[in-house]
């Protein structure tokens, strides 16, 4: 075992090193502050507010469920600054690879699971205020939105792990091509999978080919769940689908992380 | 002596079909500072990755700090230091807090890592450079600081791996003293350069590898003796080099057919005699000099005149 080992064994050592990898991460995003916290916040709200009023005429088609558009958008909102501002920590992942850090938090020992944990988790921490804002622009605006305060935390906690589910994808890429653009690249990503939802539209609304995208779509099941806690009337089947899905998309994702890590040695 | 680093018959081949390293064998004794020479793509660094637990070897044994390296990688990580050819830094976060970090990461509690990072930034003069990104340091700058966090852990062998490349001759002369400190502190050194002033400087023996395979083994003055040893060197008119070449028959010979003539001195005190005897035939020499050769020389003859890399070096597949 080495010393390191020895001095935190076990679980202890895991979260430790877990800390570090956060702590780093917070450190970094103090200087890259626009790309680490403006750009998570910015187009979501943008979206809530801007386009939300301009398309908001689509709630008078017979067929749309809420009162308003800003009732049917708010769900899929607060999980927008996950998929709108990602990859903070790819990029560091690819400049570590690229430079040699990887290398050395090897040499030091550190567990890749525990720095992978801590570095997603900061991903998740990042997009906190951007949801809590997207969420509070929502409640406003919207005419039935009135989460409690243990559906708030749900939503935001859903918003969280979401963003961490999200960015193992941008990890998993930044891993293969060491590259700090290609995580960045894969941004705009969230416009096809968000659009083949039901973030912006129920399935019904759409035409034949893209509903039967929306409802095998992942994303629809995450939206789904957070809409029981905007809508306030929460169908627990429904949230444990939300939960299952992201459960399912993290562990293929992390599973093939881990074999590109393996490789990598 | 204690061995601090064996490597028996070590091979590497890359899942390519790259063959970087052949039978690698040497072993490094305790304090001791081994450098090992080589062209771009012969084999350095990968030594270099297996001696550290950073790739597997195809085939060979390997131990450093007497811990046998594919069996107990973590526990000669422990012991180790390690600078890689670039400098593995993090460009945002400041000096100060880089080996903060590091020196966490290895388990020191907050507080005794905070104070070895002070400890070492004091060690390497850059307290007043402490609190600015990394980003920001100069190359030079860049490099003490990766050599302090290589040393965070106090390590028994350290392993350097081109620390100087790019580095100005000041920078470079600097880093040469932090590394004969440590020796005479009695940490093992094993130094990858491609520079042999450097080798020359610092090496207490030396190993060129060449295509992967280990193509001399010794001390510098033991490698240069291979190449045979000094000579007084004259350059004058083809006549009256032959007849130098003929008066001092035996121990003197003409170079290139032309106008050099080389003659060959057992001790330093032959190039006064020479010069006597060259003197009573009346040359007019343009140039004279005495000529040792040096380890470029040695690494020449043994590695090829050619410039440039070997091709075909790819990402994975470290030089």
């Amino acid at each position: 075992m080495s010393q390191a080992a020895a001095l935190h064994p076990g679980a202890f050592g895991f979260a430790r090193t877990a800390w570090l990898a956060f702590r780093r991460e917070e450190l970094r995003a103090r200087r890259r502050f626009a790309m680490a916290w403006v750009f998570p916040l910015v187009p979501p709200v943008v979206t809530v507010t801007l386009f939300a009023d301009l398309t908001g005429s689509v709630a008078r088609l017979p067929a749309f469920p809420d009162p308003s558009y800003f009732d049917w958008l708010a769900a899929g909102a607060v999980l927008l600054p996950g998929m709108m501002g990602a990859g903070f920590t790819a990029v560091g992942l690819a400049e570590d690879l690229r430079g040699g850090f990887a290398d050395r938090l090897r040499l030091l020992g550190a567990s890749p699971a525990a720095v992978t944990l801590g570095r997603m988790g900061f991903d998740a921490a990042r997009v906190l205020p951007a949801a809590a804002l997207v969420l509070l622009v929502s409640v406003l605006q919207a005419e039935d939105v009135h989460p409690s305060v243990a559906g708030t935390a749900s939503l935001l906690l859903l918003a969280a792990v979401w963003a961490m589910a999200w960015n193992v994808l941008f990890h998993l890429v930044a891993r293969l091509s060491a590259s700090p653009q290609a995580p960045q690249a894969l941004l705009p990503l969230f416009a096809p999978v968000t659009f083949l939802s039901t973030v912006w539209l129920p399935a019904e609304l759409m035409p034949r080919w893209a509903e039967r995208l929306a409802e095998a779509n992942p994303l629809s099941a995450v939206v789904e769940a957070a809409r029981q806690w905007t809508t306030g009337d929460v169908d627990p089947a429904v949230v444990a689908g939300g939960i299952a899905t992201i459960a399912l998309w993290s562990a293929v994702l992390v599973v093939a992380l881990a074999a590109v890590e393996r490789r990598r040695r | 002596m204690y061995v601090a680093i064996e490597a028996e018959q070590l091979a590497k081949i890359y899942a390519t079909g790259t063959e970087a390293l052949r039978d690698v064998t040497f072993h490094v004794g305790e304090g001791e500072i081994f450098g090992y020479l080589g062209r771009n793509g012969g084999g350095k660094t990968t030594t270099v990755r297996i001696l550290t637990g950073l790739t597997g070897a195809t085939r060979g044994r390997a131990r450093v700090a007497g811990v046998d390296v594919v069996a107990r990688p973590e526990d000669v990580r422990a012991r180790i230091g390690v600078t890689l050819q670039e400098a593995a830094l993090d460009e945002l976060l400041t000096g100060r807090e880089f080996l903060t970090l590091v020196a966490s990461l290895w388990g020191l509690p907050r507080r005794e890592a905070k104070a070895r990072a002070g400890e070492l930034l004091e060690l390497f003069d850059l307290t007043a450079a402490a609190g600015r990104r990394i980003g920001t340091y100069s190359g030079g700058m860049q490099r003490r600081l990766d050599l302090a966090a290589a040393l965070v852990r106090r390590p028994e062998v350290l392993f350097l791996d081109e620390p100087t490349t790019g580095l100005d001759p000041q920078s470079r002369r600097a880093l040469w003293d932090e590394i004969r400190r440590l020796r005479a502190e009695g940490t093992t050194v094993f130094l990858t350069t491609q520079y042999l002033e450097e080798a020359e400087a610092l090496a207490d023996r030396l190993a060129v590898v060449h295509e992967g395979r280990i193509v001399a083994l010794g001390s510098p003055e033991t490698l240069r003796s291979q190449l045979g040893g000094t000579v007084l060197r004259l350059r004058t008119n083809p006549a009256d080099a032959a007849r130098a070449a003929s008066r001092l028959a035996g121990r003197a010979h003409l170079v290139n057919g032309a106008g050099t003539v080389e003659i060959d001195l057992e001790q330093p005190a032959d190039a006064l005699e020479a010069a006597a005897a060259l003197a009573a035939l009346g040359l007019r020499p343009d140039d004279v000099e005495i000529h040792r050769p040096s380890l470029e020389d040695v690494f020449v003859a043994l590695t090829g005149p050619g410039a440039g890399s070997r091709s075909g070096t790819r990402s994975g597949e470290a030089a």
